[in-house]
């Protein structure tokens, strides 16, 4: 479904996708729109005028005088049949549903990721839904409001060479992400009243089709149950742990409601095939379950606990595949109650590293981002400085 | 604007001053922060918090604001912002500015020029040493870099720079030292050596080196920073063991505050370090413009 390339031969007739509209049109170049996927491209006006040729269904050679695939024309209209603007006669009277998309700014304003594999070692996407939880109203702007804030700590490249360049932990004294790439896919297009199971299921579909190569998946929500499309894709692969850092309440009888939630993830994770253990970080001064091998959900406080996580007896050339989940929520800040139990910085800093050490990452999510809540932007730098350290502890662990 | 300066001090103008005393002047500006305005609105939060901790022990005047908002360009900011903190000097006084963004700062050292040869004690989350491209463009982000290029700096000090950044922004330049915590919330220490020395300091306090849980309002938070009681303790030690040439509170934004933490926190700082100081003359520097 995510593959718009049209079967493209000389004689085959196409016709123009009713989803291409010309944006600009001067003496010698038009820029033209694809609606259903927003690609947009700068074409010579000639290729234009060969190209709306095609208004009615014809077949390339006929509007190439040539049936040489070689020939620059044909080439052309090859590429444009790829990418969605020719499509098989028909076949573009379904409308395709857009699925993502495109943020004004992206994520540390890294390359924009289209629907296909990417080539990218991360990738974001973001998932602007926040009915899986009554208290995390206005979480469906966290995506955006999170892309704006990481403009302030900017991805680059090396000139030259296009290697990412990565950044420099302060704290630490060492480089982060260094020749590590980032692309952003978006946003996952959720529709007025559409069903929560339908906008899942493109997560998913979208999660799978741009990680198809490898990429690690990082998805940026949302309320907390919008973890769930990653954690699923990530357990496809085999045996997987889960450790969320957030604020989970003692409720495990939410874990058996069928619908998902925020409450419900961790029951829903567990009822996937590969997921082994769900584990989920509460701060401090909750009174965790304590550490227990043989239990597939467990509650630990963040105290004392980073380097007794329950893979102690695990080799480290046999580390787990594990995903790690931050709820943005739950990290203190300055409009907190004092009686509000939160996350500090420095403890999730070191229990990022600590995983990254134990664990081999292969799935983030980092959800609960409510850009309407009182002191939003030490929120935000927080949390993009917890994303940057767990992708670090991902991708070069110390 | 309120009817008393910061601290409850008079205001007036710089023939209040006598020597020793605190000169007061606040620069509205947000000029140099193309990211997010709201720290033109910093001298008078700062004020406005101060006015619950009045300073009756310690000699001050507060000159009011430097006119920002007829159009100037931000190098009549400077020369205009210049101009007050030469005649607070002028009359033997400290100059203390409330910004206003970072680049403010460079005004205030750079009209200290007849004190002779200082150092700077710069208390922030960046270094603020991003490469300078020119004269056209000043904020900041490379206000430091433009500051240790004058000939009266000395040496410089960063305290608090943390974070995520670009590179290893404490290799930038030869007089530049950096001190940052031993891991995220552990606060760092002034090194011995500038806790000694007959050379006087300027104290820059950009209020982002708190963490953002004290002190929310400003534009720019790096998490993992100091606690307000560290700063205060900071600055006092820098305060009682050298002559403090000039001092400022930078980047304080009242649009993204919360409960007015973040104004009280720089209304605090301030209290300490002017509390703590050895009231000093300042040399006859500038005799013409008192």
């Amino acid at each position: 479904m995510m593959d718009t390339d049209a079967s493209f031969s000389p004689d085959v007739p196409l016709v123009l996708s009713p989803w291409m509209s010309v944006e600009q049109l001067d003496d010698s170049a038009a820029t033209i729109f694809l609606s259903s996927d927003g690609t947009r491209l700068r074409i010579p006006r000639s290729l234009h005028r060969l190209l709306l040729r095609f208004a009615t269904a014809t077949s390339p050679h006929e509007v190439c005088g040539t049936s040489d695939p070689t020939a620059p024309a044909m080439r052309a209209m090859a590429q444009l049949a790829a990418k969605g603007f020719l499509a098989t006669p028909g076949s573009a009277a379904v409308p395709p549903a857009r699925v993502v998309w495109d943020p004004p700014v992206r994520m540390f304003d890294a390359p924009a990721q289209k629907l296909r594999a990417a080539q990218a070692d991360i990738v974001f996407l973001g998932m602007p839904w926040d009915f899986g939880s009554y208290t995390a109203a206005g979480a469906r702007r966290g995506p955006s409001a999170l892309r704006e804030a990481s403009l302030q700590i900017l991805y680059g490249l090396d000139r030259l060479t296009g290697r990412p360049l990565g950044w420099f932990d302060a704290d630490r004294r060492c480089p982060v992400l260094t020749g590590v790439s980032l692309a952003d896919a978006g946003d996952i297009v959720v529709n007025h009243g559409e069903r929560h199971a339908a906008v899942f299921a493109r997560a998913s579909e979208v999660l799978a089709t741009v990680t198809r190569d490898g990429a690690l998946p990082v998805s940026i929500g949302g309320d907390a149950s919008t973890a769930y499309p990653v954690i699923e894709l990530a357990q496809r692969a085999g045996p997987l742990d889960v450790m969320r850092i957030g604020r989970a309440p003692r409720e495990p009888r939410a874990f058996d409601a069928p619908r998902l939630t925020a409450e419900s993830l961790p029951g829903h994770a567990l009822s996937l095939p590969n997921v082994e253990r769900y584990v989920d970080v509460i701060p401090a001064v909750m009174q965790g379950d304590g550490i227990d091998g043989a239990q597939r959900y467990v509650r630990v406080a963040v105290d004392g606990a980073v380097a007794a996580m329950p893979t102690s007896q695990v080799l480290p050339q046999e580390r787990r595949r594990v995903h790690v989940g931050i709820d943005i929520d739950s990290l203190a800040k300055a409009s907190d109650s004092p009686s509000l139990p939160s996350h500090t910085y420095a403890e999730i800093h070191a229990l990022l590293l600590a995983i990254g050490r134990s664990y081999r990452i292969v799935s983030v999510d980092l959800c609960g981002a409510d850009p309407g809540v009182a002191c939003w932007g030490g929120v935000a730098m927080t949390a993009l400085h917890l994303l940057l350290t767990a992708l670090g502890a991902a991708k070069d662990p110390v | 604007m309120s009817e008393h300066g910061l601290f409850g001090w008079p205001r007036g103008d710089a023939t209040s001053l006598g020597p020793g005393d605190v000169g007061v002047v606040g620069v509205p500006s947000d000029f140099g922060n193309a990211y997010v305005s709201g720290t033109r609105a910093g001298p008078e939060a700062i004020r406005r918090s101060s006015a619950a901790m009045p300073l009756r022990d310690v000699a001050g005047h507060d000159l009011g604001d430097v006119d920002v908002f007829d159009g100037a360009d931000w190098a009549e900011i400077v020369e205009r912002t210049g101009e007050r903190v030469r005649r607070i000097a002028g009359q033997g006084a400290m100059p203390l500015v409330l910004g206003g963004d970072h680049a403010v700062s460079y005004a205030a050292v750079s009209a200290l020029d007849r004190a002779g040869t200082f150092d700077i004690v710069w208390f922030d989350a960046h270094t603020d040493f991003c490469p300078w491209h020119g004269a056209d463009w000043h904020n900041h982000k490379q206000v430091l870099r433009r500051i240790a290029s004058l000939p009266h700096v000395g040496r410089l000090l960063v305290v608090g720079h943390r974070g995520i950044t670009y590179f290893d922004e404490s290799l930038q330049w030869p007089a530049l030292e950096v001190v940052r915590p031993a891991s995220p919330g552990h606060a760092p220490s002034i090194p011995s050596s500038w806790l000694e020395g007959e050379r006087p300091v300027y104290v820059s306090i950009d209020i982002d080196v708190l963490d953002p849980c004290t002190a929310p309002g400003t534009g720019h938070p790096v998490p993992g920073g100091l606690d307000l009681d560290t700063l205060c303790s900071m600055v006092r030690s820098v305060a009682r063991s050298r002559r403090i040439v000039g001092a400022d509170v930078m980047e304080v934004n009242p649009l993204l505050d919360y409960e007015a933490m973040t104004s009280r926190a720089a209304a605090e700082v301030l209290s300490a370090l002017v509390r703590a100081r050895v009231p000093h003359s300042l040399p006859a520097i500038d005799g013409a413009l008192a």
